[in-house]
């Protein structure tokens, strides 16, 4: 065991201390996404476009309406509330906000009003919106309390009606009820940034297996393996030790990608441990097609030139380059049959629907067994000597 | 220490190894002599169980290879061919990670690799890449990482091949540093003087099987003839060389038709020169140069086979 540590570590730091590693495992990446993110966009504006859907029709929730349009954080527009679920699923808006009828009566009852704000998990302004609104409710029900207190009380001490109202304040914490999707089949499909990000990632995750898998071919090629052969070091150890630094390279890059990708482009990549058994899966798969093509040829070059060829054309099928929404049905279905289709399916589950790790279980389980085939047939073709 | 015993391999129809057999006693520094192709690295590779015979035994220190591998493993050390080493690593991250191949610790690792390099001469280069060294420095690391784990047999594959004089100069003494401080050696090599000047046990191999075996004495005195006289000339003809054949002392007389050059197998050879170069060139034979050759290991390799150990 302490020689397969020994094995990885050395792998390890053999492929971080290249400099072009950092281009091809980092730098294509991210550029690969950052251009293809903004193709199918259509010129995305910043600013999220949210609906309001207003059932109280009364002045009240006309001058929510007024305080939310003045705020210039987002769109907003009205629509009736079967539209606005339409528009939301289509994903043409950000997300939706219902005002429920009785707004005012709920206010005066000192009772959570009836105000629903819908939005996807991955919409990461939500919080602010939610702010925004909370606040809004409040500037309106200090205005009602105060008037309607005054009325009551005409010629009273104002002290009184000020105590009133900062005691209503104060009770007022939580004014509205916000919603979050969280686990909706209404939304299909990731947004273009998050696909690109996720399907690219994978793709140059899978070069760079290409590459570390590669090495056991190296090796044979420079006569490095004969020498380990030479040494009291066993088979399994070195095959342990070989797949162990493929796992960790992968979950380096993997994992560097996805926190560039959530901060520069602010991709929500949802449940964690969900996320981590998904690129884990993902990752053994995309092992087990290097170590395949691997034992398929002889050399390094011909390894390379095979295995980018097969990479690409499958992320090109899987919906790596360009949703699948836009290619005809047949290809939606050839797309089934490789991997990457499956690794984009469990990210947007994760992502766009707000699953946990029971809902990707059926990506999970195919990605691994494509990971068996794979293993089975490049494990058996490595020869020792 | 080593002993092996009526080893055969055959790579499909075609037999590589035929039959070798040979011991080496602890303490002894053998060269397996042989050219290009013979079987030396086949046979290397099977004593230190890279690759299975198909026929014989390999024992070391009476531990069978097939049985014990990984035992046997632990006692040698294997200095490949080729350079097995990572050109981007430098020499003493490759020194670190073979020591760790052979199962030592951290802090053993690095004291070895600092006395290692310093054995071989580049401890001021520790931090250089491999692929920044000259031939002959990565010929020295390349022995450098077998010797990491202090192995009890250094098994050398060809260690001087395609390098400077100078490099061959310090490598030839390294491996006779090693031997006088105890360790077994087995020297393989198509340059009869290395294996001359490093070597009390001799193997000659040629297409898969030992033509001679013994000490360099051992095998000199088996020279029937002693001596060659070489002779190169101008027009060889059938009739001179069998005249020369039939003079006093010379026992054979080599020569191929591609090349103008003879090969006089002789006892005696200051006494007997004058009366051979008279008789060639009574015999019309024009004589461009001539040369005495003492008896060595090569003149054995020509006597034994016909041919010169390199073209
Ligand atoms: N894996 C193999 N498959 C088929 N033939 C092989 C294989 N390995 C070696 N041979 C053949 O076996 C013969 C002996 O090879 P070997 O490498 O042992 O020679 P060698 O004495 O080390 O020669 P050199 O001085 O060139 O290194 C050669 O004819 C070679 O072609
Ligand atoms: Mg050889």
């Amino acid at each position: 065991m302490r020689r397969a540590i020994a094995v990885a570590l050395f792998e390890l730091k053999r492929i971080f201390q290249k400099p072009q590693s950092y281009l091809l495992m980092f730098g294509m990446p991210v550029l690969f996404t950052f251009l293809f993110g903004g193709l199918f966009t259509g010129g995305s504006e910043a600013r999220p476009n949210i609906i309001v859907v207003d059932n109280d029709h009364t002045n009240l929730s006309d001058a929510l309406i007024g305080e939310l349009k003045n705020q210039n954080i987002m769109k907003v527009s009205m629509e009736n509330s079967a539209q606005a679920m339409e528009l939301f699923k289509d994903q043409k808006v950000t997300g939706y906000i219902r005002i429920e009828a009785g707004l005012e009566e709920k206010l005066m009852a000192n009772e959570t009003p009836g105000i629903t704000f819908v939005h996807s998990p991955s919409f990461t302004g939500a919080s602010m919106i939610e702010e925004l609104i909370n606040e809004s409710m409040l500037k309106l029900m200090v205005g009602t309390t105060a008037s309607s207190t005054y009325s009551e009380r005409t010629g009273n001490d104002r002290q009184v009606v000020q105590e009133d109202i900062i005691s209503k304040l104060a009770s007022s914490e939580s004014a509205i009820e916000t919603v979050d999707v969280t686990k909706s089949k209404e939304l299909e499909s990731m947004d273009n940034i998050t696909a690109r990000s996720a399907g690219f990632t994978i793709m140059f995750v899978m070069i760079t297996m290409l590459l570390s898998t590669g090495v056991i071919l190296e090796a044979r090629q420079t006569g490095v393996w004969y020498r380990l052969m030479s040494t009291p070091t066993s088979r399994m150890e070195l095959l342990l030790g070989y797949l162990l630094s493929f796992f960790l390279i992968g979950w380096i890059q993997f994992g560097i990608l996805m926190l560039i990708s959530r901060f520069a482009f602010g991709v929500y990549w949802g449940d964690l441990l969900a996320n981590i058994i998904l690129v884990s899966s993902i990752l053994l798969c995309t092992i087990g097609l290097g170590l395949f093509v691997a034992g398929l040829v002889k050399t390094t070059d011909q390894q390379a030139v095979f295995g980018n060829l097969i990479i690409v054309s499958t992320c090109m099928l899987g919906g790596v380059y360009w949703p699948l929404e836009v290619v005809p049905d047949i290809m939606k279905q050839i797309a089934k049959f490789v991997p990457q289709y499956w690794g984009l399916e469990g990210f947007a589950e994760l992502a766009v629907r707000g699953g946990t790790l029971i809902d990707v279980i059926v990506p999970v389980g195919i990605l691994l067994a494509f990971t068996a085939v794979f293993l089975v047939v490049g494990m058996t073709r490595i020869r020792f000597e | 220490m080593l002993e092996v015993k009526d080893l055969k391999k055959s790579y499909g129809k075609k037999a590589v190894v035929k039959n070798v057999s040979f011991t080496i006693e602890k303490g002894e520094s053998f060269g397996l002599l042989g050219p290009n192709g013979a079987g030396k690295s086949t046979t290397i590779s099977m004593i230190c169980g890279l690759i299975p015979y198909d026929h014989g035994e390999v024992l070391v220190s009476n531990h069978s290879v097939k049985k014990s591998p990984m035992l046997i493993k632990q006692k040698i050390g294997v200095v490949p061919q080729e350079i097995a080493l990572y050109p981007t690593m430098s020499a003493k991250d490759n020194l670190l990670f073979w020591g760790k191949m052979y199962g030592l610790t951290g802090s053993v690792a690095k004291k070895r690799a600092e006395e290692v390099l310093e054995f071989v001469g580049l401890k001021d280069r520790a931090k250089d890449r491999i692929e920044t060294f000259s031939g002959g420095m990565k010929r020295r690391i390349n022995i450098g990482a077998a010797l990491m784990h202090e192995p009890e047999l250094l098994i050398m594959d060809e260690p001087t091949v395609g390098i400077d004089p100078q490099s061959r100069n310090h490598i030839l003494e390294t491996v006779k540093r090693l031997n006088e401080k105890g360790m077994t050696i087995i020297y393989t090599s198509h340059y009869m003087e290395e294996v001359e000047y490093l070597c009390n046990r001799v193997g000659i191999i040629d297409d898969g099987e030992v033509i001679a075996l013994g000490s360099q004495a051992e095998l000199c005195n088996r020279l029937a003839g002693g001596s060659v006289i070489q002779l190169i000339v101008e027009n060889k003809s059938d009739e001179a060389i069998d005249a020369i054949k039939q003079l006093e002392n010379v026992s054979q007389i080599l020569h191929t038709d591609e090349t103008n050059q003879l090969e006089v197998f002789v006892k005696n050879p200051h006494d007997r020169l004058g009366e051979i170069v008279s008789t060639a060139v009574h015999q019309g034979m024009k004589i461009v140069s001539v040369d005495i050759k003492e008896p060595n290991l090569e003149t054995l390799f020509l006597q034994l086979t016909g041919r010169s150990l390199r073209d």
